[in-house]
């Protein structure tokens, strides 16, 4: 049986599915291209999101004047001594 | 059992061509299989920097600390594909030739690693752009992670997540890369021209993470309350220190993995195993020279450390750093010798660097990888030199060693300070100061990752010792410098 399977001929067909087409051609290029937009527009939504997250922490944790007065009570509240 | 035998003698008798092609074709899979498993086994120690990095820091920051080690992965290995990849297989001779021809020592390579090209897509054909291309693209893809791992731990409990991935890019898809480009591979011109040795990769991985990392350390500043009026070291107490030296267990296992990922076997091409200078190795010498690495580490951590847990274990990791450029030459002797040396050094480096220069590194990263990386290099100017490195047989020399030397300090360390300087300015790089006090998870995350857990008072050690609640000195800190980071020191 192992002698006529056909592995050639599968292998053949399975390298002319490869979505949207083998190495160097516009399908290739169109993936790539695409990728690395994901790709840079992944890091600048780390940036963002985690300035928006830290600039409404810092605002509040200011708004609260735990850490101005120094007569404040330790930072038991703010977490600062965890 | 008897059709067995008749069926057989049926067979056609196979001709020469038919064996010679199986056995390519055995040749090619048993390198694929084995870079495969070299794969996996270097995922621990990106499992184990994890642990190590978390462990060490305060329990206000582990999930923020644990995400760096986690993202990584998100954003080096697509940088990595669309860029650094082409970065290894196109640079080696300093600049690509016109129209991207490959370097001489490797003829094909390049046109082998850009995203589009054969050698990054799957493909059935049994030879190097079919079975071996993408296992060893994700070999060097599990080292870039290293080298982000590397720095992230330095650099914990104050910079924002998105500064880190950004620097991370930079230094794991190209800083890195393109050292490996010239001096850990078979065309790399400091190799072919000069004799670079740095097997294992003390320098090409560890050194240049290390400097990388101190450019960025420069500018971030250290952890508030660090450093006292005086500029004297404040020590945080880890909040796991049991997770650290699992850590630090998992990373050591990892490194089994990454030495055997750093040879080279193919029977149809090669009589044996190679270095990644395709100069002729065994496996059972680099493995030697790891576990005695260790152990030389080991020891010389405990004894520079006077038994600190700590640095006894980063002691090994040291140790093995320091002995990696030389690993395919080194007798077990010599290399447990270099090694306990590499362990003390580490632990006299880390003091020097957070007492004296008062460069806050988290986790002693600089020391370890930095400097033991530098070391490991000019080690082997002094103890190999004459050995034959690379297709050309150029004899490693000191000079060769310093020429790498001087070729990766500035590559590595300008680009961790200038970008660091950069997201700096746009106040980009480091987390506002009441964050940082209250902690990051909370700002991060919004909650406490040990719900169940009672919040007990976080303790700083005094530089003479004193374990004290942290509460007042944080908070006179924080107000003494309006939130800036700083060391200032007052006559």
């Amino acid at each position: 049986m192992f002698d006529t399977f056909p592995y050639d001929e599968w292998s053949d067909t399975v390298t002319d599915f490869w979505t949207w087409g083998p190495a160097n051609s516009t399908g290739t290029y169109v993936l790539t291209v695409l990728g690395c937009i994901l790709m840079v527009a992944s890091l600048i939504g780390w940036v963002w999101l985690e300035k928006q997250k830290l600039d409404r922490q810092a605002a509040a944790l200011r708004a609260s004047g735990a850490f101005e007065q120094p007569s404040a009570p330790g930072p038991q509240a703010t977490s600062a001594g965890d | 059992m008897l059709s067995s035998v008749f069926s057989l003698l049926a067979q056609e008798t196979p001709t020469l061509e038919d064996l010679q092609e199986q056995i390519s074709l055995d040749s090619l899979v048993l390198t694929e299989v084995f870079y495969y498993y070299t794969v996996v086994v270097m995922w621990l120690i990106h499992v184990g920097f994890m642990a190590y990095e978390t462990g060490v820091s305060r329990r206000k920051n582990l999930m923020s600390t644990a995400m760096k080690n986690i993202l990584t992965i998100a954003v080096v290995t697509p940088t990595f594909y669309y860029f650094g990849w082409y970065i290894y297989g196109c640079f080696e001779e300093g600049w690509p030739k016109s129209g991207h021809a490959s370097p001489d020592a490797v003829p094909g390579f390049c046109g082998l690693t850009a995203p589009w090209s054969s050698g990054l897509g799957p493909n059935m054909e049994s030879n190097l752009t079919g079975h071996l291309s993408l296992v060893f693209f994700l070999a060097f893809l599990l080292f870039s992670w290293t080298t982000g791992s590397i720095m992230s731990g330095a650099i914990i409990e104050r910079v924002r997540l998105s500064a880190y991935l950004l620097l991370t890019v930079v230094l794991g898809s190209v800083v890195w890369i393109m050292d490996a480009a010239w001096g850990w591979s078979g065309g790399g011109w400091l190799t072919t021209r000069y004799g670079f040795h740095d097997t294992i990769a003390s320098l090409v991985v560890h050194g240049v993470a290390g400097a990388f990392a101190f450019g960025v350390l420069l500018n971030l500043g250290p952890r508030i309350g660090k450093y006292d009026v005086l500029g004297r070291a404040r020590s945080f107490r880890p909040h796991n220190t049991h997770m650290t030296l699992m850590g630090l267990m998992l990373i050591f296992t990892g490194f089994y993995g990454f030495y055997a990922a750093c040879l080279f076997i193919q029977s149809t091409v090669f009589p044996g195993w190679v270095n990644i200078y395709l100069s002729p190795t065994t496996l059972g010498a680099i493995a030697m020279v790891i576990t005695i690495g260790f152990a030389g580490g080991f020891t010389g951590g405990w004894f520079a450390s006077k038994g600190d847990p700590f640095w006894t274990l980063s002691g090994g990791l040291a140790g093995v750093v320091s002995v990696s450029a030389g690993a395919d030459v080194y007798h077990p002797s010599l290399a447990y010798l270099l090694a306990t040396s590499g362990g003390m050094l580490a632990v006299w480096s880390g003091g020097y660097i957070e007492k004296k220069l008062r460069v806050d590194d988290a986790v002693g990263a600089v020391a370890v990888h930095g400097v033991c990386g530098f070391y490991g290099v000019f080690l082997v100017g002094i103890f190999a030199g004459g050995y034959p490195t690379g297709i050309n047989n150029i004899p490693v020399s000191f000079g060769g060693q310093l020429m790498g030397m001087m070729a990766f300090l500035p590559l590595a360390f300008l680009p961790g300070f200038i970008l660091s300087w950069l997201l700096k300015r746009f106040n980009l790089l480091r987390v506002p100061p009441e964050v940082e006090l209250e902690g990051l998870d909370l700002a991060e995350f919004g909650q406490d990752f040990y719900p169940e857990f009672e919040r007990v008072p976080e303790i700083i050690v005094t530089p003479d010792g004193q374990e004290v609640d942290s509460a007042d000195i944080l908070l006179e800190a924080y107000r003494s410098t309006n939130g800036k980071p700083t060391t200032r020191v007052e006559a």
